[in-house]
């Protein structure tokens, strides 16, 4: 998760006062880099996976389960081979680089290389990620096991942390999880802290419990130490922070402790990099509700199957005055959403964007907007980095304060990397090769290293199929928003409907009359998961049969084809409830559990079984076919 | 067109011969709509023909050349350009694949010399990189003669076949006057249960890619073309002699940049 500078982080006092100071440089070194590169043409793809991990203690003996607080060690050990090779101790380059991520309990790893373009590359995915994890258990205690899973089911419960600790941390202040859930590294207690006090309050997150037979109605968390007066903000609960019928959850943890799939891969242009972003921005909910792997949160079934919302409300540092509860008085702008959450606004120049598909106000910075549209940066470019620009930089470090513009991208990466959205525009680095990139972000990681390869690869060659048919996918942004929120609901694949574009061949028609029919052309419905992913007769014909039409107009060989289809496969039959998401899985190993009481409590008995069992899944120990059918995982 | 209406005929010369280009079918929705898996078919080609006859002479100007010393009419699409610009020709690979139609020919050389000739000018190249036969009925031998001929010449560099069994692989492999060996054999695994572990061995031994074919082989007759075209108003039968499927492929980024098809037919009396 973004950049590890080193360094003294300053306290949100201080921070405050360099706000500009950031932004203003972070603006300079893009436009450095801008200039450099927006010419550059022909690049090739090149991409990579992040896969997330979480570790757990799992004592087979005593049948329980804790997260275990060793990432840092376990870092250590994964991270000496990628560091003899950078320091020329071997020319043995490292099959794979590992960094750490925002909880103690989490780790991340991505291939040693980037992945290159031909359908051969397609097929090493799996074996890297089936690699990564053999090197993860390698390098862990015997007891313990790297696991796929979005989150850790009891986060946030008493005596589930190796070490414990009492949650009596100054960095989050939460009632919940102690400080020492959180990545030691300067920079992440330092983003915990400044988030709470610029918002003035605590993150406040609330989930929708699932509701089953015996859960109470309503339902108020007997679990939630309401009267509690170690900090300040722990009234907050009970002043109505946390609401009824919901999983309250009050730290950062709860949100950036989930794990996710990652995609990035490089454009040929600025060009092409921009429109891939504006056609992926509506497939990102589609891909969230497909992926959805986390319907238990702090020990509690939720009536949702995805962690986004979670995650917007974990790192949601708008003041009350931001937020529109309050007239502005101190701060600039109303802005309409946390800095983690859903884009706000397309940013392609080519003749299939519409100005109509950006249909939300947008916030941005009028001076950032004045000062880029001066140094020649088009409008709709403009506005997005105005846009990205509204917020404060969260962790600034004093040593790091004077930056050479023309050959860091520090300032800039500051809020960069602080907007976190459904996909990513990436400029290049200063003095690199590497090109103009759009990074994937809604994916859920799933179970097994089957299914992340095969949704890896699906994003790839729909990329792919966008740009070789020319796909118009764009809808309203304000549609694409609404979608999100349905992506989250338990059990959206089977029974809701996503807004999706009628007719993606646009420009395409037989004797198409530019000027009439335009309305009916960009017209856009209710569309099932299946629809989308499989097609429908007479429509829309499905992300997967394009992808087969995609690669039957190549010259692809017997193997590499087959192979490839077992992924699509998978993908198909998760859209079509043949197979069920992880969500849906996760759901019935509670509630099919002996011991489940029908009243929503994931104890930590059930969550050992539920660990063990989804580790044996993962090691190709245990079929799982509603899962993953005849696929072996 | 409303039921009472008398559809008039097009105002086209009679023609001997027929010439058409289906264009890019990536960027016409026609490759897109085309549901590929499993079996062979022709759907493709059969909905590209449509959309370019509706495209190209439907509408208040038809477009179309005769040339009258030939008494060919050629039906072109101009809804996009093919041409490859010569500086971004070392990033693609240009594929073909001709289909022999109808009994066998009495000239096999021609119909890949004159494929050949059609692509050169439509896509603006001097090579082709895997020129892939599809012979039906058609005498391999004297085909695959003009072909290596070809390969010689540095016009085409990767030779390739459609459909071969393993007994005719074999049987080309170990003929000695063939000098230039095929690269590649296309084949339809269908759901890819039973793959053929012995061609893959054989192939494997011979570098020979063995690549999915989802075409199948008599991709096109009379009666389809010619209800075709009667559809779009030309009173003709035209018996399809060859059909040329092309595709140019952006190497380091596996993107499809244009897939297309050429139809050459002969009007029958």
């Amino acid at each position: 998760m973004g950049l590890l500078s080193l360094g003294t982080p300053l306290h949100w006092n201080d921070a405050k006062k360099y706000a500009d100071h950031v932004r203003s440089h972070g603006i300079d070194q893009f436009l450095s880099v801008y200039r450099k590169q927006r010419s550059r043409q022909k690049q090739c793809l090149l991409w990579g996976d992040e896969v997330e991990y979480v570790v757990v203690k799992l004592d087979k003996e005593n049948h329980t389960t804790k997260l275990s607080l060793r990432a840092f060690d376990i870092l250590a050990s994964l991270q000496k081979t990628e560091q003899d090779y950078l320091e020329g101790k071997t020319t043995q380059p490292p099959e794979a680089l590992w960094r750490p991520e925002y909880g103690r309990f989490m780790i991340e790893g991505t291939p040693g290389e980037p992945y290159g373009a031909t359908f051969r590359d397609l097929m090493t995915v799996e074996a890297s990620m089936k690699k990564r994890r053999q090197l993860a258990i390698e390098a862990m205690l015997p007891d313990e096991i790297p696991v796929t899973l979005v989150n850790y089911p009891r986060l946030g419960c008493p005596n589930e942390l190796e070490i414990d600790s009492e949650p009596h941390g100054k960095a989050c202040q939460s009632m919940f999880v102690p400080d020492e859930v959180i990545n030691p590294h300067a920079r992440f207690p330092t983003l915990t802290a400044n988030i709470r006090r610029r918002r003035g309050a605590k993150v406040e997150i609330n989930m929708p419990i699932f509701h089953d037979k015996n859960t109470p109605r309503p339902f108020i968390d007997p679990t939630i130490p309401y009267d509690r007066e170690v900090f300040d903000h722990d009234k907050e609960a009970k002043n109505g922070a946390a609401k009824p019928d919901h999983i309250y959850m009050d730290a950062m943890a709860f949100g950036m402790g989930c794990c996710c799939l990652q995609i990035t891969f490089q454009a040929c242009n600025i060009d092409e990099a921009r429109r891939l972003y504006d056609h992926l921005a509506p497939v990102a909910p589609i891909m969230l509700a497909l992926t959805g792997a986390s319907p238990i949160y702090r020990g509690y079934l939720a009536d949702v199957d995805a962690r986004w919302n979670v995650i917007a409300s974990a790192v949601d540092d708008r003041t009350p005055e931001e937020r529109g509860l309050k007239p502005l008085e101190n701060d600039r702008f109303v802005i309409n959403k946390s800095r983690y959450d859903s884009i706000d606004t397309y940013i392609s120049n080519d003749a299939m964007y519409k100005e109509k598909y950006n249909d939300l106000d947008l916030v941005y910075d009028k001076d950032i907007y004045e000062k880029l549209r001066k140094n020649d940066v088009d409008d709709l470019l403009a506005r997005h980095m105005a846009h990205l620009f509204i917020r404060d930089p969260l962790v600034i470090f004093e040593e790091l304060l004077d930056q050479d513009d023309e050959n860091s991208m520090d300032h800039f990466e500051n809020l960069q990397s602080t907007n976190w959205q459904t996909v990513r525009f990436k400029p290049p680095p200063p003095n690199s090769d590497i090109g103009w990139r759009v990074e994937f972000r809604s994916m859920e990681v799933q179970l097994t290293d089957f299914e992340n390869a095969a949704f890896s690869v699906f994003i790839v060659l729909l990329t792919r199929v966008i740009l070789s048919f020319g796909l118009n996918l764009y809808i309203p942004i304000t549609k694409v928003d609404e979608n999100m929120a349905t992506a989250h609901k338990r059990g959206s694949v089977l029974n809701d409907k996503f807004y999706f574009r009628k007719n993606v061949f646009t420009n395409n028609k037989p004797g198409a009359n530019s000027n009439s029919h335009i309305e009916e052309e960009d017209e856009y419905e209710l569309m099932t998961m299946n629809e989308i992913i499989n097609g429908k007769d007479q429509g829309f014909p499905g992300f997967v049969p394009l992808i087969h039409s995609y690669l039957s107009s190549t010259n692809i060989d017997i193997e590499t084809r087959c192979e490839l289809t077992r992924y699509l496969s998978l993908i198909s039959k998760r859209a079509s409830g043949e197979l069920m998401t992880g969500a849906t899985y996760l759901r019935k190993l509670v509630t099919s559990h002996p011991q489940y009481k029908q009243d929503s409590v994931v104890s930590p008995e059930i969550t050992y079984d539920l660990i063990n069992t989804v580790d044996r899944i993962a090691r190709g120990e245990l079929k799982a076919p509603e899962l993953l059918g005849d696929f072996n995982a | 067109m409303p039921a009472q209406a008398i559809p008039e005929l097009l105002d086209i010369p009679t023609f001997k011969h027929l010439t058409l280009y289906t264009g890019n079918v990536m960027k016409t929705s026609v490759a897109g709509r085309s549901k590929v898996l499993g079996k062979k078919s022709n759907t493709e080609l059969i909905n590209a023909i449509d959309d370019t006859l509706c495209a190209s002479l439907g509408g208040n100007k038809p477009s179309f050349r005769y040339i009258d010393q030939e008494s060919l009419l050629e039906v072109p699409d101009l809804r996009s350009r093919s041409r490859i610009l010569p500086e971004d020709r070392s990033d693609v690979e240009v594929t073909a694949k001709l289909f022999y139609l109808g009994e066998k020919p009495k000239d096999n050389a021609a119909y890949i010399r004159s494929s050949v000739e059609h692509l050169q000018r439509l896509l603006g190249v001097d090579t082709i990189d895997t020129f892939i036969v599809s012979l039906g009925e058609a005498d391999v031998s004297s085909a695959w003669k003009q072909l290596e001929l070809l390969h010689q010449q540095n016009i085409l560099n990767k030779l390739g076949v459609a459909d071969f069994s393993q007994k005719q692989l074999e049987t080309i492999l170990s003929d000695s006057s063939v000098t230039v060996k095929p690269s590649v054999n296309q084949i339809n695994v269908g759901q890819c249960c039973d793959m053929p572990s012995a061609m893959i061995d054989l192939a494997r031994k011979h570098h020979i890619e063995l690549l999915h074919n989802a075409d199948q082989a008599d991709i096109l007759d009379t009666e389809s073309l010619s209800a075709l075209l009667q559809k779009h108003n030309i009173r003709a039968t035209v018996k399809p002699q060859f059909v040329i499927k092309y595709h140019v492929f952006v190497r380091c980024r596996s993107v499809v940049n244009d897939k297309g098809y050429v139809v050459v037919g002969d009007s029958l009396p």
